[in-house]
């Protein structure tokens, strides 16, 4: 699903390039539940970046389902986000203005879905997550973890091959935490997404299929 | 992304910030305003000159003696030979003269004249009529009053009928003129008007003061100006002996400067429009860094920069028209207020309006483009982690 052929990155810093992925090689395949881990500055969230398509390699390829998201030009890129892709962010990110169902419909309203078609599949998202009965509030209305579900919701609700979550329990308590990373794997064993889960806590890299630690850069070691 | 749902999430973003979207229009608003407001004073202004113009007459040229020439009624006849594109001549004897009524009396302007004058001057009647025609003999004098001072002399009316004295004569009242308000120069209604056999007699004298000459065409009496000037500086051997104008010039020269007048005050209201334009590029520019995040998530989720360059514009443009619109209402809604509470004359011109609302709606475009564009080229990777 996902195949990374000698993906290097480099930052320009104070006039010189910074290296910060050295000629990655890593291959996913359909429906595998992965977790990145890492110390801060490893180089693990660039690579998430590259991996959602907010980024490019600077050599390298990147093979997402065949196809090398390096050439593609920027409309083609954001209708692979779109598409493919479905993200979850630490600190959620939801749109603080619009409601929880508004911020689920949000990749279809950019895939160009009719709204009813829109807010019947957002709706049943949320239903099936357990949020039915919050779907009118605003974030600020929710708990950490009830937002953080929404999040997931708008990260699944345009079917997306890949699901990609930087540090999905960072922000929340440990209860919390648990229920959210039951909900991944629950998601995981009944949709067959392909998941990558950056992620310092260990309980998350326990509950993944593999984990692959970045150092420096370069792909320190796999745990299967 | 589809048109219609880009139009929803712009109304969306509005409703929901609506202390920022008003604070937006603010500035548009009062300048929209500001420029229909103003222009309707001016064009209401302008409007009561040409009015005045009219009731004076700009086919009208004015005969008059001056360093001591004799001027007689012989000099009307002498204007009615020489001019051939005259239709009427009407000589004038003007005086001051105290009127009385029962216990009041009022300073006016005595003309003594003949009755076509009130033709000439196309006047409308308040009531009564003008003098009786052959009733200009001394024993039977009457008297045709302006406005200003019937209504001084009897604040309710019905004078027609009644006496009045001046020049130590009575008079009975024939007729009182409908009022003309004050426009340019003296105004008819602090005019009294009598029979000029009648005041050349009282006064004890066979000159005049004026003669009027009534044309059919502002380019007949230019015409005609110019033919009398020539005929009496060959008669008196100079051009000083009899002034010979027509208020025409005077009038179109008055009626430029407020013409001046009204494109100074709309254009002052332009610059406020401008400015107010500025506000919008001010305030989307902190909106733009306020929402660097959900600028991030967009771009997350599959927003191309162009749906982000359309979703900000077009709140922008949206802010515009409903700021212009508010504006126009505000600006109409004003002038007709101001009408009847200072009893100032307004007129609000479709020009002003479409202009004013017209350079609003643009003033969103360009103003949101800058902000709209800034937004678009965030990068999406700080955006999304942006602590603003």
């Amino acid at each position: 699903m996902i195949r990374l052929a000698g993906v290097s990155k480099s930052f320009p810093t104070g006039g010189r390039l910074v290296p910060v992925l050295h000629e990655i090689q890593l291959e996913i395949g359909p429906g595998e539940m992965v977790a990145l881990v890492g110390s801060s500055g490893s180089g693990k969230t660039t690579l998430m970046n590259i991996l959602g398509g907010l980024d490019r390699p600077t050599s390298g390829q990147y093979f997402l389902d065949h196809q090398e998201i390096g050439r593609l030009d920027t409309r083609a890129l954001a209708r692979v986000r779109n598409v493919y892709i479905g993200f979850v962010f630490q600190s959620f990110n939801l749109v603080p203005t619009l409601t929880a169902l508004e911020n689920v419909e949000l990749p279809l309203v950019y895939r160009g879905v009719a709204p009813a078609e829109r807010r019947r599949r957002s709706t049943e998202v949320l239903e099936r997550i357990g949020l039915g009965a919050h779907q009118r509030l605003k974030p600020f209305q929710l708990s950490g973890g009830q937002q953080q579900r929404v999040a997931i919701c708008r990260a699944l609700v345009g079917n997306p091959r890949v699901l990609l979550a930087d540090e999905p329990t960072g922000n929340l308590d440990s209860g919390t935490s648990a229920e959210v990373l039951d909900l991944f794997q629950a998601i995981h064993q009944s949709g067959g997404h392909t998941m990558v889960l950056v992620t310092h806590d260990r309980a998350v890299a326990r509950a993944c299929q593999r984990t692959v630690e970045i150092a420096d850069g370069h792909i320190a070691q796999e745990v299967l | 992304m589809r048109w219609s749902d880009a139009l929803r999430m712009a109304a969306t973003s509005l409703a929901r910030h609506k202390f920022r979207t008003v604070l937006t229009m603010l500035g548009l608003i009062m300048g929209v305003a500001a420029v229909i407001l103003l222009s309707a004073i001016g064009n209401g202004t302008e409007l009561q000159v040409t009015r005045s113009i009219e009731t004076l007459g700009s086919n009208l040229i004015f005969v008059s003696p001056a360093g001591g020439t004799p001027f007689s009624l012989e000099q009307a006849a002498y204007v009615q030979r020489a001019t051939p594109m005259a239709r009427q001549v009407v000589p004038v004897l003007t005086t001051h003269s105290q009127v009385v009524f029962q216990a009041t009396s009022v300073t006016a302007s005595a003309v003594g004249t003949m009755g076509s004058w009130f033709a000439l001057h196309h006047v409308r009647w308040s009531s009564g009529s003008a003098w009786a025609a052959g009733a200009n003999r001394l024993t039977l004098p009457q008297v045709v009053l302006g406005a200003a001072v019937a209504q001084e002399l009897a604040p309710h009316g019905g004078l027609v009928g009644h006496h009045v004295t001046l020049l130590g004569q009575r008079f009975a009242v024939a007729g009182v003129l409908a009022p003309v308000g004050q426009g340019l120069g003296s105004s008819q209604d602090s005019d009294v008007f009598l029979p000029l056999s009648v005041a050349q007699s009282l006064l004890s004298t066979n000159q005049i003061s004026q003669v009027i000459v009534g044309t059919a065409s502002p380019t007949e009496a230019s015409l005609a100006t110019n033919l009398l000037t020539r005929l009496y500086a060959k008669r008196y051997g100079t051009s000083s002996a009899v002034q010979v104008g027509s208020e025409d010039q005077l009038l179109a020269a008055v009626s430029h400067t407020q013409q001046t007048f009204t494109d100074m005050l709309s254009g002052t209201a332009l610059i406020a429009l401008l400015v107010g334009g500025i506000g919008i590029m001010n305030i989307m520019l902190v909106s733009v860094r306020e929402r660097t995040r959900e600028i991030g998530v967009r771009t997350a989720v599959g927003a191309h920069a162009d749906d982000v360059v359309l979703q900000f514009l077009l709140e922008a443009i949206a802010t515009s028209v409903l700021g212009g619109l508010v504006g126009m209402a505000l600006g109409v809604a004003g002038a007709g207020l101001l009408a009847r509470l200072l009893k100032v004359p307004v007129v609000v011109g479709a020009a002003a309006v479409f202009l004013a609302f017209g350079v609003a709606t643009l003033e969103g475009l360009v103003f949101g483009l800058y902000p709209s564009i800034a937004a678009s080229r965030l990068d999406p990777i700080q955006a999304l982690h942006y602590d603003g």
